[in-house]
């Protein structure tokens, strides 16, 4: 039986989609984002959080891939990918892929080898990762030259150079098939031992002394039907997280001493680095480039990238069925139309009202709030909004101590103090007390995935269930309302948040600490005078807390349990991580921001602004017994 | 296609030619039948026996314990050696109530069997997901059980508190070594070595055992990883046999994630049907419906239905549709085939013997069978729902004399 499914539910499309539907759903616009000289010789490192593209990006640059998007360069899908690929020097316009890459994954058994620190246990490592090159190598040039099968290989002529490297396992055969035998026959006989049932020996595994593989991919030339092909190459090893540290180090010290002449990349999981995580140190050198792909998109002009590229992705999906027409964003509702507005207004005034109602006879506010009363009279989301600026203002300035004359403030000054994040804090405030919502909009839904893909599906995976369902009752249109795009984003956030103690080795404390500090936020962030417009978001541990945090004597056993508890939210995009310079009062640190889909579970704005310093001893304590609000002082 | 494979082909389809199913006729007994099967099994016979254990918070342990020992005490002959091999989990977080529970557990085992033999207690490593696999560990621990096995006339296997993936391991295993030739006459009369599992069955008890998992790493049972990690099979079309229990939805979705099954992979649910509860299936189909029908295109008609409480049915099915699928897909160049159980202990220990039976010696075959699972490290359950379980004791006899 054959039936619709949601297209955004299809994650990890780098798997589970075909060559030709991965190449419509590819969305180009990262290849913007790519380091100058990534396709130069020496080790490239991609890291990000899960979701966040890396297996995508290199599945883009496989044969077969590249081949479909050659294949449908003229179609109006492909017009904004192919351009890039041909400027990069991976496609020729007229004679196709001009780039061997070849894929590898770590995830395929590497890390169950036998364990141990000796040559011998290193050895089985290199051997089974060269008979995985090599076997992959010939598979993709296989798909590179459009030939399959076994009898076919035996028409490409393997070349080395007199000056090639004298390998000691790789066997210096003349055909591509008779190599892929060998290798086929080297992997049989590690798994030959390795696969055995328990209580079998398994102690005379094949060992390579060095990756023979690396040198043997640059060394090597193709040659078929008597051309010289596929010179160029691209080795891509994925999913370095599966390894064991060791042998993670052991690859990474290895390729890079050997300084390759052509580009590796590897790709792994931020979690990987640990409590190096929280030293914002990155690693780069000549022969080795480290990129985070959440960074990539982090910096000053990171969003305005991202916006099309999310954008590009989820188009692309929503050309994958049938149900729904036009384009994602035509389905959500940007505006607030006037009856979802008039419906909230009389709250939002008297919710206004009760606030300045002390202020109500002070001559120094009567003239913002005569102008506020006359706003009021209109239905609009401006009128709203300057109605709740007014509020905070009169706030502000009341709580002001220094004295004042009793003059009536004229109105001019609420335009003249009337800046984006007052306003931002007003609106988050309106959603707050009058129930307007807050979180709909593509923008919006792209700032909550916080520069990750897969957490963006997610989102738009449920919002086109919405759509779908409206479609289903008959409804008018199939365009969701603010607030209904509101209450779906706030249910996946939640389950995100619900979800962290199933996901995460330290998952019970790390929700108790991501709530906690989402409740502190909160208090923070909704004082009548909005003292943090537009809202606190995150929690800044400066150096020396940072400091205390890495050294295991101060905080004792709950100081490592921190450190890990933090290195595994900041590695799964739970929470983000930005450095704060110093400033005259205040020394330099570490700012770690809630997740902006956990914002919307906490009804906090989606700026990533507003900060508080916490020490690590309240961290803790949120960690084990989570945050409490102390209780009001009564005076 | 080279020689060699097409030989290796052909000798697979030979022998599948002239051999029926190992378990074409079983020993299986449920309630009182176990205690009558006892009594036919040791009625004036010497014993020395191997009894496998873990000492977890599942209190139905004791049960089983308590009924065999009694059994054997009264019927046998002598019993001329005793060991029981405890296995200790440590790895795994649980509530404070449960762990007490675990204590008391292998404590009231321990003291069980110190009255007619010795107890060797064997601790579970926990994985360090940096340095030793769980795949890893797993291996090493069964192992080290299987080198305590010397020569037997008995061995029991006790399900009832021990966590899938181990039962699963040492049973396959113990199997791989009793029956190290599956072709040879008579295979399953394993030189007169009985070689019983035993479940205390809930399933209603087992459907409120709370499974999560902190860990995002897949364990393999030893013997099975082959095909689903060589690069040489990987171009060989994969079968998906999930076999579905309650409360795993995390679990599945880390299968999903962490290995490589491709779109193009036929997607064949397993649900328990019949069952005590009429309406378990469509609970399970609801409960998995994210993974297995919205985010990807599993046809309804791949669904399998098994006995909820028959392991050698389950174990038929099984067994029918992967050698079906096998026949299917040999036009391919081979198949990958993977089982990955999460229902309950009965309808996984008959997925279990199904895998053995499938496995090819070699991975000379055109065919691969793979156990990808992922264990979970943090159970949870209400202490006294397990404490006041009134489980069935299912026995199957899986080797030995009845076989002879």
């Amino acid at each position: 039986m054959s039936y619709n499914i949601n297209p955004f539910l299809e994650r990890r499309s780098e798997k589970t989609t075909s060559d030709q539907e991965f190449a419509l759903v590819f969305s180009p616009k990262i290849l913007e984002k790519l380091p100058s000289g990534v396709f130069g010789g020496g080790v490239h490192i991609f890291r990000s959080a899960p979701g966040g593209g890396k297996t995508t990006l290199l599945r883009a640059f496989t044969p077969s891939v590249l081949k479909s998007f050659w294949a449908a360069k003229g179609s109006q899908d492909l017009k904004e990918s192919f351009p890039l690929f041909v400027s990069r020097g991976v496609i020729d316009e007229r004679s196709g892929p001009q780039l061997l890459g070849v894929m590898i994954t770590c995830a395929s058994g590497y890390a169950d080898l036998p364990p141990g620190a000796s040559t011998a246990r290193d050895g089985s490592f290199r051997a089974l990762l060269d008979c995985r090159v090599i076997l992959r190598t010939i598979r993709s040039l296989s798909s590179y030259l459009g030939i399959n099968g076994t009898e076919s290989l035996d028409s490409i002529t393997l070349e080395y150079p007199t000056n090639a490297h004298d390998f000691q396992s790789i066997p210096a055969v003349g055909s591509a098939g008779e190599l892929a035998e060998w290798a086929e026959g080297r992997e049989k006989k590690i798994y030959a031992q390795l696969d055995d049932f328990a209580g079998s020996a398994s102690n005379n595994l094949p060992a390579s002394h060095q990756f023979e593989s690396i040198n043997w991919l640059e060394s090597v030339k193709f040659r078929w039907n008597g051309k010289l092909v596929a010179e160029n190459r691209l080795l891509m090893i994925d999913d370095l997280h599966r390894l064991r540290r060791r042998q993670r180090e052991l690859l990474v010290d290895e390729l890079t001493v050997q300084r390759p002449g052509f580009p590796i990349w590897l790709a792994m999981r931020t979690l990987v680095l640990g409590d190096a995580l929280l030293s914002q140190g990155a690693r780069i050198g000549r022969d080795i480039t480290d990129s985070s792909l959440e960074k990539m998109w982090g910096d000053a002009q990171g969003f305005r990238q991202f916006l099309p590229f999310a954008q590009n992705v989820l188009d692309r999906r929503m050309k994958r069925q049938l149900t729904v027409t036009g384009a994602f964003s035509q389905s959500l509702r940007e505006q607030l139309a006037p009856e979802e507005i008039a419906a909230i207004q009389d709250r939002a005034i008297a919710v206004f009202r009760d606030t300045i109602g002390n202020h109500k006879g002070n001559i120094r506010y009567s003239e913002w709030i005569a102008r506020a009363e006359v706003r009021s009279a209109e239905t609009s989301f401006e009128m709203l909004l300057e109605l709740f600026v007014t509020r905070i203002l009169i706030v502000r300035d009341a709580s002001n101590p220094q004295m004042a004359f009793d003059m009536a403030l004229s109105p001019d000054e609420i335009d003249a103090k009337d800046t984006s994040s007052l306003r931002g804090a007003a609106e988050i405030q309106l959603r707050e007390e009058a129930d307007l919502p807050y979180f709909y909009g593509l923008e919006r839904l792209c700032v909550m995935s916080t520069f990750n893909i897969e957490e963006l599906l997610s989102m738009a995976a449920a919002l086109y269930d919405g759509i779908v369902e409206r479609q289903i009752l008959r409804k008018p249109d199939a365009v969701l309302s603010p607030a209904e795009q509101e209450k779906i984003v706030c249910k996946v956030a939640t389950n995100r948040l619900d979800s962290v103690p199933k996901m995460h080795t330290e998952g019970t404390r790390a929700k108790s600490l991501l709530s906690s500090i989402g409740g502190y936020c909160r208090k923070k962030t909704f004082l009548p005078n909005a003292p943090y417009a537009p809202g606190v978001t995150g929690v800044r541990l400066s150096n020396s807390e940072m400091e205390q945090l890495q050294s295991d004597k101060t905080l004792g056993e709950q100081g490592k349990v921190l450190r890990r508890v933090l290195s595994e939210c900041v590695a799964e995009n739970l929470l983000v991580l930005k450095h704060s310079s110093a400033s005259s009062s205040r020394e330099e640190g570490s700012i770690f921001y809630l997740n902006r889909a956990l914002c919307a579970k906490f009804g906090l704005p989606l700026q990533m602004g507003g900060w508080q310093d916490v020490k690590c001893l309240d961290l803790i304590g949120w960690m084990e017994r989570g945050w409490k609000p102390e209780k009001e002082r009564l005076i | 296609m080279d020689g060699a494979r097409l030989e290796a082909r052909e000798r697979a389809a030979d022998i599948d030619m002239a051999r029926d199913k190992l378990w074409e006729h079983y020993v299986f007994r449920r309630g009182a039948e176990v205690d009558e099967l006892w009594e036919d099994l040791y009625e004036d016979r010497e014993i020395d026996l191997i009894y496998i254990a873990g000492s977890g918070f599942d209190v139905r342990a004791q049960i089983v314990a308590n009924s065999y020992t009694r059994a054997i005490q009264d019927v046998a002959k002598k019993i001329v050696r005793s060991k029981l091999i405890l296995i200790q989990f440590n790895n795994y977080q649980l509530p404070v109530d449960l762990e007490q529970l675990s204590t008391e557990n292998g404590n009231a085992l321990e003291g069980r069997f110190s009255v007619i033999g010795e107890v060797k207690k064997i601790p579970y490593k926990a994985s360090d997901e940096e340095e030793t696999s769980a795949s890893l560990v797993l291996r090493e621990v069964t192992s080290e059980i299987l080198a305590c096995i010397e020569d037997p006339t008995d061995i029991v296997l006790d399900a009832s508190s021990l966590p899938r993936v181990v039962y699963l391991a040492l049973m396959t295993s113990i199997l791989n070594r009793l029956i190290p030739d599956k072709d040879v006459n008579n295979p399953l009369a394993a030189g007169n070595i009985n070689f019983q599992v035993i479940v205390a069955e809930d399933a209603a008890l087992d459907s409120n055992i709370v499974a999560e998992d902190p860990s995002s790493e897949i364990v393999h049972i030893p013997g099975f990883r082959g095909a689903m990690q060589a690069e040489s099979v990987q171009d060989w079309p994969l079968v998906w046999f999930p076999i579905l229990g309650e409360n795993r939805g995390s679990q599945l979705q880390q299968i999903l994630n962490s290995t490589q099954i491709p779109k193009e992979a036929e997607i064949c649910p397993v649900l328990p049907n019949p069952s005590r509860n009429p309406r378990r299936s469509d609970e399970l189909l609801t409960e998995y419906r994210q993974w297995l029908f919205e985010s990807g295109r599993t046809p309804t008609s791949n669904i399998i239905f098994v006995h909820e409480s028959q392991p050698f049915e389950v174990y038929r099915q099984l067994l029918g549709a992967m050698q079906r699928f096998r026949e299917s897909l040999e036009i391919l160049g081979g198949c990958r085939l993977f089982v990955t159980p999460l229902g309950s202990k009965l309808i996984t220990i008959g997925a279990g013997l199904a895998c053995f039976e499938m496995r090819p010696q070699d991975l000379e075959g055109t065919y691969g069978v793979a156990i990808p699972h992922a264990e979970p490290t943090r159970y949870n359950a209400r202490r006294e729902m397990i404490v006041n379980s009134v489980p069935e004791i299912c026995c199957l006899l899986v080797t030995g004399e009845a076989y002879a």
